[in-house]
């Protein structure tokens, strides 16, 4: 290790907390309403409010793939898809405002965003 | 070094670097973000990179990319993987030219994984068209710290060895316990 060495981790360590601040995790309030997008391909697919007592399952087709989505009124994961690779599947429940699902062999994604106004940075990743 | 021990040299490189890609595919890590990985055949690439150069490095990745996409079957990763690798080779290379004062192989191999992961969210969000996948960008910046270190360990330990072995013949100056 030299002095270059710890500059570097320094620089990577300080973009990544800006980097992770326009993408902040803000925990789920209680009134929250959330809605989930799917978007396949860059088009937005399907929109999901999560309302109490939701329990859905939907299949998305596409010409890259076939994913089995669960939204429940506690979060949204990925009971099975066609891909090679699942990680998607392994990718679990998300349940906060914010996070994601990704399958980038069916080029599918699931985000949450809230929909109260108070939480207006999250707006940054519609 | 005249031309065929070069050429050998390379295809060793690539051969290894893709026999311990295919290991680590098939080690499963479910921690944080799926799909995380070692990287641990960049340390031919880098081995490549202070041995011959810029070329030679990326000639090693493209090896390792397409074998491994024969190997494991995954067309699509190759994509992600060869952007990924290109980047890191351009990064690693600028890096390598500069002073070795400042710099030590840890250093380089962390500015190679972290370009390795921008390379790969930049191909993602290319596919995707969606902004949302940059917010993985920052944990895997902060586990390629990591990665990158060990990289580098191993990367300098096997650079030690060839030289022992007096196997390289320029740029010695980089190895340096």
């Amino acid at each position: 290790m030299k002095i270059g060495d710890i500059f570097i981790i320094l620089s990577i360590l300080i973009l990544s907390g800006f980097i992770s601040f326009f993408f902040l995790n803000k925990k789920r309030q209680l009134n929250d309403d959330i809605i989930a997008i799917v978007e396949i391909n860059g088009e937005v697919k399907d929109e999901v409010p999560l309302t109490k007592g939701l329990d859905e399952t939907k299949i998305y087709s596409s010409e890259f793939g076939e994913n089995e989505v669960v939204f429940k009124d506690d979060g949204v994961y990925i009971k099975d898809a066609d891909c090679k690779d699942k990680y998607c599947i392994l990718m679990g429940k998300i349940d906060n405002p914010g996070e994601n699902i990704v399958c980038l062999p069916n080029r599918l994604i699931v985000k949450l965003i809230s929909t109260n106004p108070n939480l207006e940075g999250l707006d940054a990743i519609n | 070094m005249n031309r065929t021990k070069k050429l050998i040299l390379i295809s060793i490189f690539g051969a290894f670097a893709s026999l311990i890609g295919l290991f680590e595919n098939a080690i499963p890590i479910p921690f944080i973000a799926p799909g995380l990985k070692l990287g641990l055949s960049n340390v031919f690439v880098l081995v490549g990179l202070v041995m011959f150069g810029l070329k030679e490095g990326i000639a090693i990745s493209l090896l390792k990319s397409i074998l491994l996409m024969l190997l494991s079957g995954n067309v699509s990763s190759f994509m992600y993987s060869f952007s990924g690798a290109l980047l890191s080779s351009l990064a690693m290379s600028l890096f390598l030219s500069l002073s070795n004062r400042y710099f030590s192989l840890i250093g380089v191999s962390i500015v190679g994984s972290s370009f390795h992961n921008i390379g790969q969210i930049l191909m993602a969000f290319f596919t995707l068209k969606s902004k949302a996948i940059f917010s993985y960008l920052p944990i895997l910046l902060v586990i390629g710290i990591f990665t990158g270190f060990f990289v580098g360990l191993c990367a300098n330990f096997v650079l030690k060895k060839l030289d022992s072995n007096k196997i390289i013949i320029n740029k010695r100056e980089w190895i340096y316990f």
